[in-house]
């Protein structure tokens, strides 16, 4: 079955959408972490600075919207046909998948084992597999 | 199972790049082929032959084991 529904110029499309919401929604995060070091680099000293200029800006349920689109423009990514297709892409796209899921599987048991209080979330889950996934399919192309 | 892309290849005096685009498909698979890290479908191994003007069972070779 081939699920490789877009051309492959959707790839730039999607890539120019995950930059830019991502950007976007996790701004304000960014901004938070890039102050607190800037005031001390000791990292047991906790500074907790809470920065909320995009949030100001757009609404907090813009910026919930805006992570979803960056997830959706990952799954245009990864379901964006490769500029030629063939039995091997194929055959290497299967490979990243599987090793994708193995390894976000084998994340999540550890949290579970060692009870890890982290909140680990459904949107981070599918971010996590498909970075994990592009990346590896990246190695993989590169790596023959 | 050996191939002997890499001979024919040689013999024809094309790069990887070359028969990929003549044959439609990609560097990569053509280089996985060559160094045995990935069986070509029936389809890919007739058009290799077909390319090569040769019979599929000179170009790709059954090991001992596989016999």
């Amino acid at each position: 079955m081939n699920i490789q529904l877009f051309p492959n110029w959707f790839k730039k499309i999607s890539l120019f959408g995950i930059v830019v919401f991502n950007f976007l929604s996790g701004g304000d995060a960014f901004l938070s972490g890039f102050k607190a070091g800037s005031i001390t680099n000791d990292p047991d000293k906790k500074v907790t600075i809470k920065t909320t200029f995009f949030t100001d800006f757009f609404g907090s349920e813009t910026l919930r919207y805006f992570s979803i689109l960056s997830i959706l423009f990952l799954i245009l990514y990864t379901l964006s046909k490769e500029k030629i297709e063939d039995d091997y892409i194929r055959h290497l796209r299967l490979q990243s998948y599987q090793l994708a899921f193995l390894i976000i599987i084998v994340i999540a048991l550890l949290f579970s084992i060692f009870n890890l209080q982290y909140k680990y979330d459904i949107n981070d889950t599918m971010t996590n597999f498909l970075v994990l996934y592009i990346i590896i399919f990246a190695i993989k192309k590169r790596l023959v | 199972m050996k191939n002997l892309i890499k001979v024919e290849r040689a013999r024809h005096n094309i790069t990887q790049a070359e028969l990929a685009e003549k044959i439609g498909i990609s560097r990569q698979t053509v280089q996985a082929i060559e160094t045995n890290k990935f069986n070509p479908s029936v389809t890919l191994a007739l058009k290799m032959a077909k390319f090569f003007n040769v019979s599929v069972e000179y170009l790709f070779i059954l090991t001992e084991n596989e016999n």
